[in-house]
């Protein structure tokens, strides 16, 4: 039940992304992130998408890993799509369409739209799938039947830079992704959380206490698993006593979601209280200098890393610059 | 009526592909229980399924392959029926039931069952739960302000009050000390014997098998290994060591008595006071 909650969740593999320093990934990663940004040629993009290829295949992580956290964004990614086509209107039209709505055609559209409703309620999977489906046919209709009386007509125009700005937006957004997983499928927990620190570091001269807000979000990842485990639980008791977290009314379920939530804060601060006794008992101080068994250090490959992504990141801006 | 399970295997995770095997964590269990009067132990390691098996006589868990009937409700893994009159019928009590309760004062809390399988008179039936587990003084008080035990029975009130035919218990004596245990069982040997309501109850003491149970059911890496009384199963050697449990106190005693001084005991008595009779007969004391 939990294996499939957490998208992104370390992938254990051996490969030189695995092993380089948690604190070059992330500092990487940030660059590449502004080179994506700062890249504005659709050639050069394609380019920047098939660098992230290269480095997810290797990464000797399966790429079906990768499609987990783009679906997840997938309904994003459609209506940005959708949207930069339709509104933007830069360039020369490429093509044009030109929708009749007649009596016949509301009736049609009406009727798509409630069969899909009711299909709902019976078909749970691909839902986005036979939304856009329907949408289509409901436009289809549209644009090819005009033979009642005609109510109103509008069109659509897609341009030529329309098109390209979303094919962009696109790319952008899947290297994103692609590149966000890659490190938190790379790279432990723990690690990632110890590469956070010694990169926030500098941070201390805005009396910022980087080694207590590492702790925090490293123990708030590790007590993540526990408490659904303890919601779950919470969850099963309260349906024994007749809570039904799937059915009933709108007033009654926010009863039953308090049901769900006291119980949930209690075991919380229960929690929180028990493990820092626990720490305090194992000597842990607040902002008092720790000694770490894993140090950081950085090896010849990190350094390459560094110079590979040093030089195309300069490449891009002075690309940009010049041109 | 009552509940039984005929060929149920249940799965945490049923893999898409029909490749990759399938690991169950119940296999082929087959079981009868009465809708009155019995008194179940279920006996097994951890992670032997005790409250998978539990939580599949009340419908949280609905079974991977086979079927379970509650109460002539018949549940499968794709029927459709509703779920909560079921678990009016069967009232399931948690581990650590405590960190269930909710609401402002005791009172509402107990009354937070009843209501939602809708009965008619909410507060009658909380205070008469209040009642039986002799909590009626704390009524009005915020429930986060008492104490673990006084916790517990709050909750386990709350069950009552919806009047469950069956009641089962996942190790309800987990963390109370000697006293309080005793006093539950007790008590719950009561609400078995005047109200004539089935109790199952999960436990890791050979004690409380063997002094209050009627008929244990002990599993083994999801199995049911034994089911049956519990008379025959402490005389059924192969289990007990097959499945590693454990003689109750009393029964180790007598054995090493009869050993030591050569004597003619039945070992197998139950509770303390026909174990002091057996001895007492059999020794013959001399008053």
């Amino acid at each position: 039940m939990n294996g499939k909650l957490v998208f992104g969740q370390y992938y254990n593999a051996s490969s030189w992304v695995h092993r380089l320093d948690p604190r070059t990934k992330l500092i990487c990663l940030f660059a590449m992130m502004i080179g994506l940004f700062v890249i504005t040629n659709t050639y050069a993009l394609l380019a920047a998408l098939g660098l992230v290829l290269v480095l997810i295949i290797s990464s000797r992580i399966p790429i079906n890993k990768f499609f987990q956290g783009i679906k997840m964004m997938a309904m994003l990614l459609v209506f940005t799509f959708f949207f930069q086509v339709v509104f933007n209107r830069a360039g020369n039209i490429v093509a044009s369409f030109t929708f009749n709505m007649t009596v016949l055609n509301l009736g049609i559209v009406i009727f798509l739209l409630v069969l899909f409703i009711v299909m709902g309620k019976f078909v749970k999977k691909f839902r986005i799938i036979t939304f856009l489906l329907f949408f289509f046919i409901a436009m289809y209709v549209q644009y090819s039947l005009d033979t009642s009386r005609l109510l109103f007509s509008y069109s659509l125009d897609i341009y030529d830079q329309g098109m390209e700005s979303a094919f962009k937006i696109l790319i952008r957004i899947i290297s994103l992704i692609s590149l966000s997983s890659l490190l938190t499928l790379s790279t432990k927990p723990s690690d990632l959380n110890n590469g956070l620190e010694s990169v926030a570091k500098p941070l201390k001269y805005l009396r910022v206490n980087v080694s207590i807000l590492s702790m925090m979000v490293s123990i708030a990842l590790r007590f993540i698993p526990t408490l659904i485990n303890e919601a779950n639980r919470i969850l099963k008791a309260q349906a024994s006593r007749g809570v039904d977290f799937k059915e009933g009314k709108v007033r009654e379920k926010i009863t039953q979601i308090v049901s769900l939530l006291i119980p949930m804060f209690v075991i919380a601060y229960k929690r929180a209280e028990e493990l820092a006794n626990a720490m305090e008992a194992r000597g842990y101080i607040p902002g008092e200098e720790r000694s770490k068994i894993n140090e950081l250090k950085y090896k010849t490959s990190d350094v390459l890393t560094y110079i590979t992504t040093a030089v195309i990141l300069t490449l891009i801006v002075v690309v940009k610059i010049v041109l | 009526m009552g509940i039984k399970l005929s060929k149920v295997k249940f799965a945490y995770y049923v893999p898409r592909s029909k490749k990759q095997p399938i690991y169950y964590q119940l296999e082929n269990i087959n079981l009868n229980i009465k809708p009155e009067g019995e008194f179940i132990g279920i006996v097994g390691h951890t992670g032997s399924g005790k409250s998978t098996l539990v939580q599949l006589l009340n419908a949280l868990l609905l079974p991977t392959d086979g079927e379970v009937n509650i109460f002539n409700n018949i549940i499968t893994r794709k029927a459709k029926i509703k779920l909560k009159p079921i678990r009016k019928k069967v009232g399931l009590v948690f581990q650590f039931p405590e960190y269930q309760i909710f609401e402002e004062t005791v009172l509402k809390d107990i009354m937070f069952g009843p209501k939602n399988f809708g009965a008619e008179d909410p507060e009658k039936v909380a205070r008469e739960a209040a009642e039986t587990m002799g909590i009626s003084d704390l009524l009005e008080r915020s429930p986060f302000t008492l104490s673990g035990g006084q916790m517990r029975k709050v909750a386990i009130a709350g069950i009552l009050a919806s009047k469950p035919e069956v009641l089962i218990f996942d190790e309800p004596t987990a963390g109370l000390d000697p006293l309080a245990k005793s006093e539950f069982l007790t008590f719950i040997q009561k609400v078995n014997a005047e109200l004539n309501k089935t109790i199952i109850i999960i436990t890791h003491d050979m004690d409380v098998i063997s002094e209050y149970t009627k008929r244990v059911l002990v599993l083994k890496q999801g199995k049911l290994m034994y089911d049956g009384s519990k008379e025959d199963l402490f005389k059924n050697k192969e289990i007990i060591e097959d499945c590693d449990l454990d003689y109750p106190e009393i029964v180790k005693i007598m054995r090493e008595l009869k050993s030591r001084l050569n004597i003619d005991l039945d070992i197998y008595k139950y509770n303390i006071d026909d174990a002091f009779r057996e001895i007492q007969n059999t020794v013959g004391v001399k008053k």
